[in-house]
C-alpha cells in the first residue's frame, strides 16, 4: 500500500511539465538512437550528459532512461523495414521481422514488436516498482565484505556473457580495475598513477571514458563501414493490424519473453542482447511449427521484441538499489545520477524518494509515450536512415568532442576523449569488449574500498568473508564460475581437444 | 596485425602499471594499503595479456586491414589536429577545418555543401555551448 502511494507521487513529480518533456526527449532520443546504426544508448547518453548539468536532478534521470528504454523500442523498426538492426537487442528480430515484411506483414510485426514491448516495459517497470525497494531493505545488512562479493560475483559473470573470448573480457575488467585507482586514493589520501598530472588526481570521469570508447569509438567504427542506398518500404496506418491467428500466436511469447527478459536482466552483462537470444531459443522449442522460424514466425518477433524491454527495466533494479551497474548503460545511468551529485543505493530510495519514485513513475508514462509515438511514426523513423551517414557521423564525434570539453572546461578531458576514443575504435575492431572495462572502472573504488575494509574488519582473513551467510554465498558461486571456466578453458587446451578441433 | 598490436599495447601499459603498483605501499593482509589492490590488478593483467598473446587466436579479418588501417590513421591524424587546433586558432576555425575534412574523409562530394554543413556546425555549437550553457569554449 505504502508503494503505491509512493508511486502516485512519483506520478505527480514525472507529470510536471519539466519532467514531461525530459521524458519525451528520451524517449524520442532513444528511439532515433534504436533506428540509427553505430550509435547506441550509451554514445547518446554520453553525449547528453553535459546538457543535462543545468537541468533538474529528476528531469535529467527521467531523459535519461528514456533514452535506454526508448533505445530498445527504435531498433525493431529497422530490422523488420530494411534487415538492419539498429541495435544489438534487435539483431534477432531481422531473422522473422524481416522475412515477415517481405511477405506483405511488416505492419503486424511492427505492431506486435511495439506493443509486445509495451506490455514486457510495463511487466519490468512493475517488477522494478515491487523489487527495487525491497532489495534496497535487505542491502542495508551489506558490509564492506558484502560488496566486494557481490561487485566481484557480478565482474565474474560480466565475463562469461561479454563476447567471445573470456581471457579478452578479464583483460578489460582488470584495465577498468586499474584506470579505477588512478587518482587520489580515498581511504590513504595518496596520489596513484597521477604522474603529476593535476586533472588525474580527480581520477577519470566515467564521463568521460564512456564518451570516447562508445562515443567516438562507435562511430568512427561506423564511418569505416561501407555505405549502402537504404531501399525503405512503407507502411500504412491500416496496415498495422496483426490478423487473429498472428495475435492468437503472438500472446504467450510476448509474456514469455517479458518473463526471460526480466530474470536475465536482473544479471551482470549485456542483458538486452542476451535476453533476445534465449527468448528466440525459448520460443523455437516451445513452437508447433519450429520450421517456420527464419521464415517469418511472428514468435520470433514477439518473444525477444518483449525481451530486451523487460530486461531494459530490470536492469535498472540492481543499479537503484545497490547503487552497482552491472552494464555499460546503468554505468552511464550511474554517471547521470553522479553528475547531478546523487548516490543510487539503499539510501536513494528512502533518502530521496522523489527522484526514485519520479524515475519509476516516468518509465510508465514513457512507455506509453513510446508506444503512441512508434505506431503512427514508424515510417518517419525509418526515413532517418535516408540522412547520409557521411555527415551524420562527423557531426556525432563534433558534438560529442565539445560536449566532452564542456563538462569541466578542460583541453586534457578532450584528450582523454580522443585516447579512449581511439582505443575503443580499434577494441571494437577487435573483439576487446568496452563494456567489461567501464563496468571494471565503475566498480573498482566499490571492490577496493570493499576488500580493503572488508580485510580490516576481519583482521586479514579473506577466508572469512566465506563465513559470512551473504559474502560467502556470492563468493562461493564466483568461485565455482572461475573454476568451471578454468577447467573448460584447460580442455579446450589439451592437445586431443585440439586435434578434434582441428 | 591490429588485434596483436593491441594486446601488446595491452600487455605493455599493464606491465608499466604493475612496476608502478609495486612501488606503493602494499601493507599486510590485515592493514591493506594504497598499493594493494594496484599490485593485484596489475599483476592480473600482465598474466592475463601474456596468456592472450602465446594463446595465438587472432580473428580480426585481415582482408579488410589496409583500408582499415589508412582510415584510422587519417581519422586520429584529425582529431589530434583538432586538439592543436583548438589551442592555436579557436574553437570556431578549428570546428570548422576537421568537420570539413571528416567529410572529406567520408567521401561527401563537392566542396560547397561539406564547407557550409561544417560552418553551421561549427556556429550552431558555438551558439548552443557558449550561447545557451554559458560555457566559455576556447
Amino acid at each position: 500500500m505504502e508503494q503505491f502511494m509512493l508511486l502516485t507521487q512519483g506520478f505527480f513529480i514525472s507529470m510536471t511539465p519539466m519532467n514531461l518533456l525530459a521524458c519525451v526527449i528520451g524517449v524520442l532520443v532513444g528511439t532515433l538512437v534504436g533506428v540509427l546504426p553505430g550509435i547506441g544508448p550509451v554514445g547518446a547518453i554520453a553525449l547528453l550528459l553535459p546538457f543535462s548539468i543545468n537541468m533538474d536532478v529528476t528531469a535529467s534521470l527521467i531523459m535519461f532512461a528514456g533514452i535506454y528504454y526508448g533505445s530498445m523500442y527504435g531498433g525493431s523498426t529497422t530490422s523488420i523495414l530494411l534487415n538492419v538492426p539498429g541495435e544489438a537487442s534487435s539483431i534477432v528480430t531481422c531473422l522473422d521481422g524481416y522475412e515477415m515484411a517481405k511477405r506483405g506483414r511488416a505492419g503486424a510485426a511492427l505492431a506486435v514488436a511495439a506493443i509486445g514491448s509495451f506490455i514486457a516495459g510495463t511487466l519490468g517497470i512493475l517488477g522494478l516498482t515491487f523489487f527495487a525497494p525491497l532489495l534496497a531493505r535487505f542491502v542495508l545488512l551489506f558490509g564492506p565484505p558484502e560488496y566486494f562479493s557481490i561487485a566481484f560475483l557480478g565482474l565474474v559473470i560480466l565475463t562469461k556473457m561479454t563476447g567471445k573470448s573470456m581471457l579478452k573480457g578479464w583483460l578489460m575488467i582488470m584495465l577498468g580495475l586499474m584506470l579505477g585507482t588512478v587518482g587520489t586514493d580515498s581511504l590513504s589520501g595518496i596520489n596513484r598513477f597521477t604522474f603529476g598530472i593535476d586533472e588525474l588526481q580527480r581520477g577519470f570521469d566515467l564521463s568521460i571514458v564512456a564518451m570516447g570508447l562508445f562515443g567516438i569509438g562507435e562511430v568512427l567504427d561506423a564511418m569505416l563501414q561501407p555505405s549502402s542506398k537504404i531501399e525503405l518500404m512503407s507502411v500504412r496506418l491500416r496496415e498495422l493490424y496483426p490478423n487473429k491467428s498472428e495475435w492468437g500466436r503472438s500472446i504467450a511469447p510476448i509474456f514469455r519473453g517479458s518473463l526471460v527478459g526480466f530474470l536475465v536482466g536482473l544479471l551482470p552483462g549485456p542483458a538486452g542482447v542476451i535476453s533476445t537470444f534465449v527468448s528466440y531459443a525459448l520460443e523455437k522449442r516451445k513452437s508447433k511449427h519450429p520450421e517456420e522460424f527464419g521464415q517469418g514466425a511472428i514468435e520470433g518477433v514477439a518473444g525477444p521484441e518483449s525481451a530486451n524491454n523487460a530486461a531494459s527495466s530490470a536492469t535498472m533494479i540492481p543499479l537503484l538499489s545497490l547503487g552497482l551497474p552491472f552494464s555499460a548503460v546503468s554505468a552511464m545511468l550511474l554517471s547521470g545520477f553522479m553528475t547531478h551529485g546523487v548516490i543510487p543505493g539503499p539510501n536513494l530510495i528512502t533518502g530521496h524518494p522523489e527522484i526514485f519514485w519520479g524515475l519509476v513513475a516516468s518509465m510508465y508514462i514513457g512507455n506509453v509515450l513510446l508506444l503512441i509515438i512508434n505506431l503512427p511514426l514508424v515510417g518517419v523513423f525509418a526515413s532517418i536512415l535516408k540522412i547520409p551517414m557521411q555527415i551524420l557521423l562527423p557531426l556525432v564525434i563534433m558534438i560529442t568532442l565539445v560536449g566532452a570539453y564542456s563538462i569541466n572546461n578542460s583541453i586534457f578531458d578532450l584528450f582523454l576523449v580522443m585516447v579512449f576514443g581511439v582505443l575503443g575504435f580499434h577494441m571494437k575492431r577487435t573483439e576487446y569488449k568496452p563494456a567489461p572495462l567501464i563496468v571494471g572502472l565503475v566498480l573498482g573504488p566499490t571492490m577496493e574500498r570493499g576488500l580493503t575494509q572488508g580485510l580490516i574488519i576481519e583482521n586479514g582473513s579473506i577466508l572469512s568473508f566465506f563465513m559470512r551467510p551473504i559474502a560467502g554465498s556470492f563468493l562461493l558461486v564466483a568461485v565455482l564460475l572461475i573454476g568451471y571456466s578454468l577447467i573448460n578453458w584447460i580442455i579446450k587446451r589439451t592437445p586431443k581437444a585440439m586435434d578434434i578441433t582441428k | 596485425m591490429a588485434e596483436r598490436v593491441l594486446s601488446y599495447i595491452f600487455l605493455l601499459g599493464s606491465l608499466c602499471y604493475a612496476v608502478y603498483a609495486y612501488g606503493l605501499s602494499f601493507g599486510v593482509m590485515s592493514s591493506p594499503k594504497a598499493g594493494f589492490l594496484p599490485t593485484i590488478a596489475g599483476t592480473a593483467a600482465v598474466i592475463i595479456a601474456i596468456l592472450i598473446i602465446s594463446s595465438g587466436q587472432w580473428t580480426v579479418n585481415i582482408k579488410k586491414e589496409r583500408v582499415y588501417w589508412r582510415k584510422s590513421i587519417l581519422v586520429t591524424a584529425g582529431l589530434i589536429f583538432y586538439l592543436v587546433g583548438l589551442a592555436v586558432v579557436g574553437y570556431i576555425p578549428a570546428t570548422f577545418l576537421v568537420m570539413l575534412y571528416l567529410l572529406k574523409l567520408m567521401e561527401v562530394q563537392d566542396w560547397l555543401i561539406p564547407a557550409i554543413i561544417s560552418a553551421a556546425v561549427a556556429l550552431f555549437c558555438y551558439g548552443v555551448f557558449n550561447g545557451l550553457l554559458s560555457i566559455s569554449l576556447p
